[in-house]
């Protein structure tokens, strides 16, 4: 085993097998442990023990002793080798009978002597102590089972020791009434052979021990028959002892086992007796004659002496080793006080544990449940393995279901080596249909996609085909059940195949409808923001924390020049040269939050002077910092201003000329007056005149003659002259300056214009800067026209302005071989009087023409004019006389303003 | 012949006397005054028949003279001369009917024009 055992251990086993080959280890010791180890045992020398029955084998007591015999020598720690001889001499036991065994074992053992033997019974000790010592000389002898042993049985013999066998009938009795406290009587039964004669006494001579517990009564030569007639009578208060064999009625000899089962069945009092071997025959039991206590007793002496004691040593044992047995099975029949039962008691045909009755099966069953045992820790371990590989596949089940739902995406798979698909229900809930209601068929995805998205949905998907991208992500429409449609994020991946084939491709489906929709919502509100604010007539710029332009609004692009798309990104200062300057007060607005005003300023935008407001809104609310410009042009509202301020300095003027002019027409009025005066008394003839003159003794004629000598007359013009312009030119200025009220009247359109030449040949700024007088004036009025209702001042107004703008036109020319000219037409044209002033200076360029009305237009240098002067007479012809009024021009050769205004 | 007596009211010396001289020489039996209370005075004496007015006067101007001398003299003709040249003769003056709707602005560049029409109006009487 041992060998084995090395073998096993030497040999290498893959780790994981370990427990597995330890259990199938553990059974082929199991199994082949019991079989085997005898034989594994059988090596030493033998020594040698003969067993001489005087009966025959079939006896339950010859049993029994071989029984107690081999227990005893089977355990010693060296082989004994036990032969059992049977004389069977209770059916024949006369000389010549023994003469003849003595013959046979003479034969048999000759040479071949046993070390001990071991005699069972009267007779084998007697055919031994006679016989023995010619068939076995020297062999120690060791007895049992001797009844009424005495010395002179052994005739001085001194190698034969022995046990010997009493019957045991006052421990009996002493049983019975313990078991059976209610017990009064002891029936007895024996015959007259010599061993019942003998217990017969025994029983009779115990009797004494128990006078007052017990009645004793001994029946003696009755048949088997007789006594069960004689005990199925007995009260329940009896007990019976059987003491020997009972006769039949023929005489011969009943077997005790049957005459005990025929008392016992017959009676329904406890049966006792006084040998073992009746057990389990309807006895209850007794201080019985134990075979294998003999036996045992006997071969333990053996022993001693095969360990070389000498025979002398060992006394013989007189006392019978009987023992207190009782059958289970009559005990549990009859009941029992179970408190007397006799300590050391052996309880026998007890029922049959399950271990008794099928102990091969249960070896069997064992050995098959130990396998099982192995098979179940080995399937224990793959179903542990098994439920790891459940567990963590259902953490990850759980786990990509869990992230599914948190994503709220839909999930596909799709399989092109089976062409199969996988949509999952949230898939499927996307687009509005429940799981059952869509086929797991790819053409249900490719039926839904939105026409318009067909194509680049494809292209995206193919690109896992022609580009070998891993990955994709399109965006489309997907029709739902109700038939409207649902935008749809789909992304992808794929699985290749060794040539790099997509095989199988799977995603998710995100359902960004409202994505989209919030897109487009911002699409729109940019949108209409973009609108809002490109329709600003202000120049609208948005910048952020380092000056770089973020917004940039269509204004801003017509002022600038620079497109949005241009400026978007650059510094302020290169998109907005004009801005340069500004930066750090715009850098500190920003910083402080504070809104920047700065006054109108002029800026010079694409060559054109205009005045801007400049503001700087920093934005608030918004941790990335930056600001919104704006820029306003308000040259009209400070031209306005100018002109108001204009007005009322001419209204003033207005208020002082009055005033003036009274006070410089009275002296002209003297003036005047008194020229007048002067030149009508020298030169007109009135009487006075004359009578004055010939007073003096001078005629008038000498007087004129000498006026006429010294040119007075000439100083005189002079005087008149000088006068009466300062007398127009007061009387001119108080009709422009004068306050009044509207005055509408009926005016000669003739006389206004010439007032208004008048007025312009006595303009300062005329005369200064562009020679008048040398300006011809080519009048050519038409006769017989009608007069004009109108506000003569007014119409003044514009007829001066048109005159002086014509004179300043010719001013810019300058003329060879011909002058300059202002022609002044008057004509009527269809209910219309017309009227012309024109000029052959350098004329007009179209654009000019354009937008010579326009208010604060002006080709003059900045501060020279106001811009207004033709916006003014515009609206003074067209507004407040419902006329019209034009503009043509020959660049280079002459520009026409024309007048007209309704007659009547 | 008859001499026509008339008045010229005006504060301005140079003013008066020309038109005095002129009117003189004209024919007429003339008159200063050099303000409305000296000429109101001076028509109490009688045989005045029409007054050149002006109309910027020290005290009392010259439109509350000729509501004044009207009252008194109801046949006493007036001519406006004035040297504000946007008067124009007030309703209340011109609807009396002694005044000449004829307005005479300074300086007259044309004096016959007063004598006629000094002359229209004794003329008219």
């Amino acid at each position: 085993m041992s060998q084995l055992k090395n073998k096993l251990n030497t040999t290498a086993f893959p780790k994981e097998n370990r427990v597995v080959f330890f259990v199938f280890w553990i059974m082929c010791v199991l199994i082949l442990a019991g079989p085997y180890a005898p034989e594994a045992r059988a090596v030493n020398i033998r020594s040698s023990v003969l067993l001489l029955h005087s009966y025959h084998p079939d006896l339950v007591w010859s049993r029994n002793v071989s029984k107690g015999v081999k227990t005893v020598l089977g355990t010693m720690p060296f082989p004994v080798d036990v032969r059992s001889e049977y004389m069977d001499t209770k059916r024949m036991n006369d000389p010549e009978y023994l003469d003849k065994l003595e013959e046979i074992y003479k034969v048999k053992y000759e040479g071949r002597k046993p070390d001990v033997i071991i005699s069972a019974d009267n007779n084998a000790l007697n055919f031994l102590v006679e016989r023995g010592q010619s068939l076995f000389p020297g062999v120690p002898t060791v007895f049992l089972g001797v009844n009424d042993f005495s010395e002179a049985m052994l005739k001085g013999r001194k190698d034969i020791t022995g046990v010997v066998e009493a019957v045991g009938i006052s421990g009996t009795i002493d049983a019975a009434l313990r078991l059976y406290p209610e017990t009064n009587r002891i029936v007895a039964y024996a015959s007259d052979t010599s061993t019942a004669l003998s217990n017969s006494r025994l029983f009779l001579k115990s009797s004494k021990e128990f006078t007052g517990r017990a009645d004793f009564e001994l029946k003696t030569g009755m048949s088997a028959e007789e006594a069960t007639r004689h005990a199925a009578m007995l009260p329940q208060d009896t007990a019976i002892l059987i003491l020997s064999y009972l006769k039949e009625a023929n005489g011969e000899i009943h077997p005790l086992e049957k005459t005990a089962k025929l008392i016992s069945e017959s009676s329904s009092v406890p049966v006792f007796s006084l040998w073992g071997f009746m057990l389990g025959h309807g006895i209850v039991g007794g201080k019985l004659i134990s075979g294998v206590n003999q036996g045992e007793t006997a071969a333990g002496m053996t022993v001693r002496i095969l360990k070389g004691e000498s025979v002398d040593n060992i006394s013989i044992v007189r006392s019978s080793p009987n023992a207190y047995m009782f059958d289970a099975q009559q005990l549990k029949r009859l009941g029992y006080n179970a408190a007397g039962m006799p300590l050391g008691s052996t309880i026998v045909n007890k029922e049959l544990s399950f271990y008794d009755r099928h102990k091969v099966k249960v070896w069997g069953a064992a050995g098959v449940f130990f396998v099982m045992v192995a098979v179940i820790m080995v399937l224990c371990r793959a179903v542990l393995a098994r439920r790891k590989a459940e567990r963590e596949l259902r953490s990850s089940k759980e786990r990509y279901d869990l992230v599914a739902k948190g994503t709220n995406d839909g999930i596909w798979d799709w399989d092109r080596n089976t062409d199969s698909v996988f949509f999952s229900p949230r898939w499927k809930e996307i687009i509005g249909y429940e799981d059952h209601e869509v086929a797991n068929d790819i053409e249900e995805w490719k039926s839904r996609i939105h026409p318009e998205d067909y194509e680049r949905v494809m292209d995206a998907n193919n690109k896992f085909f022609k580009d070998h991208v891993d990955r994709f992500m399109v965006e489309y429409r997907m029709r739902t059940k109700k038939g409207d449609y649902r935008w749809i994020l789909g992304r992808g991946t794929c699985l290749r195949d060794s040539e790099g084939q997509p095989y199988r491709l799977a995603g998710a489906h995100t359902d960004i409808t409202e994505r989209r929709e919030a897109e487009e919502e911002l699409r729109y509100l940019r949108n209409y923001l973009e609108n809002i604010i490109n329709s600003m007539p202000s120049v609208l710029i948005g910048i952020d924390a380092s000056c770089n332009v973020t917004q940039w609004n269509m204004q801003a692009e017509k002022v600038t020049g620079l497109s949005s798309e241009k400026a978007l990104g650059q510094s302020l200062g290169e998109a907005f040269p004009a801005l340069r300057e500004d930066r750090n007060r715009i850098m500190s607005a920003m910083m402080e939050g504070a809104t920047l005003v700065d006054p109108p300023r002029v800026l010079n935008l694409k060559g054109e002077a205009r005045y801007k407001d400049f503001t700087v809104f920093p934005l608030s609310g918004d941790d990335r910092g930056g600001a919104v410009i704006r820029i306003d042009d308000v040259t009209q509202r400070v031209r306005l201003e100018q002109m108001m301020m204009q007005t009322e300095k001419m209204m003033s003027l207005g208020g002082l000329a009055a005033g003036m002019a009274h006070e410089i027409n009275n002296p002209l009025a003297g003036i005047l007056g008194n020229l007048h005066n002067l030149r009508r008394r020298v030169y007109s003839d009135l009487e006075v005149n004359k009578q004055a003159a010939d007073k003096v003794g001078v005629s008038l004629t000498d007087i004129r003659a000498y006026f006429e000598e010294r040119d007075i007359p000439k100083l005189l013009n002079g005087i008149a002259n000088s006068a009466g312009r300062a007398a127009t030119i007061v009387r001119n200025m108080l009709s422009f300056s004068r306050k009044s009220d509207k005055h509408f009247e009926y005016h000669n359109i003739e006389q206004l214009l010439e007032e208004t030449l008048e007025l312009a040949s006595s303009d300062y700024d005329l005369k200064r800067k562009y020679d008048f007088k040398k300006i011809n004036i080519d009048r050519d009025y038409a006769s017989g026209l009608p007069a004009v209702y109108c506000e003569g001042n007014e119409i003044r107004q514009v007829f001066l302005n048109l005159i002086k703008n014509a004179a300043e036109a010719t001013s810019e020319k300058s003329y060879e071989g011909e002058n300059p000219i202002i022609s002044l037409r008057t004509a009527k044209e269809s209910g219309m009087l017309v009227v012309e002033v024109e000029d052959n200076g350098p004329g007009m360029a179209e654009e000019e023409l354009k937008r010579v009305f326009e208010p604060f237009y002006t080709s003059k240098p900045v501060g020279a004019g106001t811009g207004l002067g033709l916006s003014v007479s515009y609206f003074i012809v067209t507004d407040q006389h419902e006329g019209k009024m034009e503009v043509e021009s020959l660049p280079g050769s002459w520009t026409r303003f024309t007048v007209r205004l309704p007659v009547g | 012949m008859m001499m026509h007596r008339i008045m010229v009211l005006d504060d301005d010396d140079q003013v008066r006397d020309s038109l005095v001289f002129f009117l003189e020489d004209e024919g007429f039996d003339v008159l200063g005054a050099v303000s409305g209370e000296d000429a109101l005075e001076k028509l109490s004496e009688g045989g005045v028949e029409v007054v050149v007015v002006d109309l910027r006067l020290p005290g009392m101007d010259g439109t509350a003279f000729i509501h004044e001398a009207h009252k008194k003299w109801p046949e006493l003709s007036f001519v406006m001369y004035t040297g504000s040249p946007e008067f124009r003769i007030p309703e209340d003056l011109a609807s009396l009917g002694c005044v000449s709707p004829s307005l005479f602005l300074k300086p007259l560049i044309e004096p016959e024009a007063m004598s006629s029409e000094i002359t229209r109006l004794i003329s008219e009487k």
